[in-house]
């Protein structure tokens, strides 16, 4: 259930892009989110409450690090980004076996009913099950629907030089029915979380799966190499210097453009031990 | 995944658990419920929301917080509205005084002084896949639109992440967490980043600040065994001092003598050093 933060207010996002960051390898997504979320300043407009979604909070990850304040945050949430037109649901905590189908049907409705301009899933999938003619060039890969092919087919790979997922025809279910006709029929993303399920559910709908071959480990890299494609494309930091003046924050990670890396991702890797244990 | 010498060894992932076809194990147990007295639901049946009016509202999480609670908060008049069942099997035995290994409750109070104020004690694990419908389950039967609720929560130090080692820090210790409609500070420093609170605690304050409550969270950091011990428990004493808890106590003389008996209880059940 979406639980607005602000009782008062309607929304009207057909106008918007809406990032949706899977839990997948490497935490890519999330990661990915966090970024544009942190630059963006994104408001928190609302919680999404669901039974399949493992509890956990904490306290404001995109505050700055010397503050004490207490602005609790909570595993699923919707932040929304007016100057940009963009909205992210950023999902903080992994799905509970079983229930994952009922998250899905739940979350592709909302995104239907909300009519948004586009949507963009955010995921990754494993580096070591690449084939051979996937292993060189490019670690990202993109898949689009139909209606997002027409508007940006020759943006997406001319201009910006996407590769689209390569198929990999699987083993025919059962009866080897017609529905292999379909978009997902053919992808073969192991690790992506609901990615494949949720493009299936919204379908219809203007969207781009965007994905990234990786592993385990060091992920922060990898995330910011998906916030600068998507930046290619969306011109996220652009829009938001037109309309806020120029970002200015030391906590930056550089590339073309600077990230503003949140305070969540201190202590990576835990906290520190006792030197002397190693003596 | 092939290695630099051919062995092949299974990949995990941290984030994702990959096996396509999932199937629907969690139906095997039934959902968190709660059970009332059937005193309140007779009562229950008069009040048009059929909610009960609820302004401080103390949830204890965990045998230290738990053993703390009973001892210095819960020592008053108070008696059982309802009880909380949590993950039950088809074929687990039942004993409604939290004695048996397979008894799954936690129990609400009600002080007999003050009908509207709430003490809820867990003395045991709620699994992660059932907090949703423990939390919806506890606010189904209280009107908590103005409440106070204070949540305490134990954690051992090692999921504690900051700048200096945590074998360098005083244990136990104390961290707070806020919704924002409680207007208060927590008496404690605040839960650093990139700390998380998960499971049942977090699900409370999941669903506080959701829905615009006013909630606390008092977590204790400690290095006991099973998470209970003497220092644990007195560990939330300063929680007496605060707002809203300050309000509705007086002092037990016998809480040393009976959080001793607590600390020893779990000592001689701790086979570790037999």
């Amino acid at each position: 259930m979406f639980v607005p933060a602000a009782k008062n207010r309607t929304y009207n996002w057909e106008e918007y892009t809406l990032l949706v960051p899977m839990v997948s390898v490497g935490n890519v997504g999330q990661l990915t989110a966090d970024l544009i979320i942190s630059t963006l300043w994104m408001d928190r407009i609302g919680f999404i409450l669901h039974d399949a979604i493992t509890p956990a909070i904490g306290n404001n990850p995109f505050a700055h690090a010397a503050t004490t304040a207490c602005k609790v945050t909570t595993c699923c949430e919707v932040y929304e980004s007016a100057a940009t037109q963009v909205m992210a649901i950023q999902q903080r905590a992994p799905l509970v076996k079983g229930r994952v189908k009922s998250y899905v049907k739940f979350l592709s409705e909302w995104i239907k009913e909300k009519n948004f301009h586009k949507v963009v899933i955010v995921g990754s999938t494993f580096s070591h099950e690449r084939l051979d003619y996937q292993m060189e060039g490019s670690p990202f890969r993109i898949v689009m629907t139909d209606k997002l092919r027409e508007r940006s087919q020759d943006v997406l790979l001319n201009k910006l030089g996407w590769h689209e997922m390569e198929s990999r025809p699987t083993v025919i279910d059962g009866d080897g029915g017609e529905q292999n006709a379909s978009l997902t029929a053919s992808l073969f993303i192991p690790g992506s979380g609901i990615a494949k399920p949720l493009l299936e559910a919204i379908q219809d709908m203007p969207v781009l799966l965007f994905l990234m071959f990786c592993s385990e480990g060091d992920n922060a890299q990898d995330a910011i190499d998906i916030a600068q494609q998507l930046n290619g494309w969306m011109n996220l930091i652009g829009k938001k210097e037109e309309s806020c003046g120029s970002l200015d924050s030391k906590d930056v990670a550089q590339g073309i453009v600077d990230w503003k890396i949140p305070t969540s991702w201190k202590h990576f890797y835990g906290a520190k031990f006792d030197q002397t244990l190693f003596h | 995944m092939a290695t630099f010498f051919g062995e092949v060894l299974p990949v995990i992932s941290r984030a994702v658990d990959d096996e396509e076809d999932e199937d629907e194990i969690i139906s095997e147990r039934c959902d968190s419920f709660i059970h009332w007295s059937s005193r309140i639901q007779g009562a229950l049946l008069h009040i048009p929301n059929k909610k009960l009016e609820c302004n401080i509202l103390i949830v204890a999480i965990g045998p230290a917080a738990v053993g703390f609670t009973d001892t210095c908060i819960k020592h008053g008049d108070y008696y059982l509205v309802a009880n909380i069942f949590s993950g039950l099997k088809d074929d687990d035995r039942q004993t409604l005084t939290q004695n048996a290994p397979t008894d799954k409750t936690c129990y609400l109070y009600r002080s007999n002084e003050d009908a509207s104020t709430f003490i809820c004690l867990c003395n045991m694990d709620v699994a992660v896949e059932q907090c949703y419908a423990w939390v919806n389950e506890l606010f189904s039967g209280l009107d908590t639109d103005d409440a106070d609720v204070v949540v305490l929560n134990t954690s051992p130090t090692s999921r504690f992440t900051c700048e200096v080692p945590t074998s360098d820090m005083p244990c136990p210790f104390l961290r707070g967490l806020k919704t924002n409609k409680f207007s208060g500070v927590p008496f404690c420093p605040v839960l650093e980043q990139p700390n998380l609170v998960t499971g049942l605690a977090a699900q409370i304050l999941t669903y506080c600040q959701a829905y615009s409550m006013k909630a606390l969270l008092y977590q204790c950091y400690t290095k006991a065994r099973k998470l209970v011990d003497l220092e644990t428990m007195k560990a939330f004493t300063p929680c007496l001092e605060s707002t809203p808890i300050r309000d509705i106590i007086r002092k037990n003389p016998e809480a040393d003598k009976q959080l001793r008996d607590i600390a020893q209880k779990h000592e001689v059940q701790d086979t570790l050093y037999l």
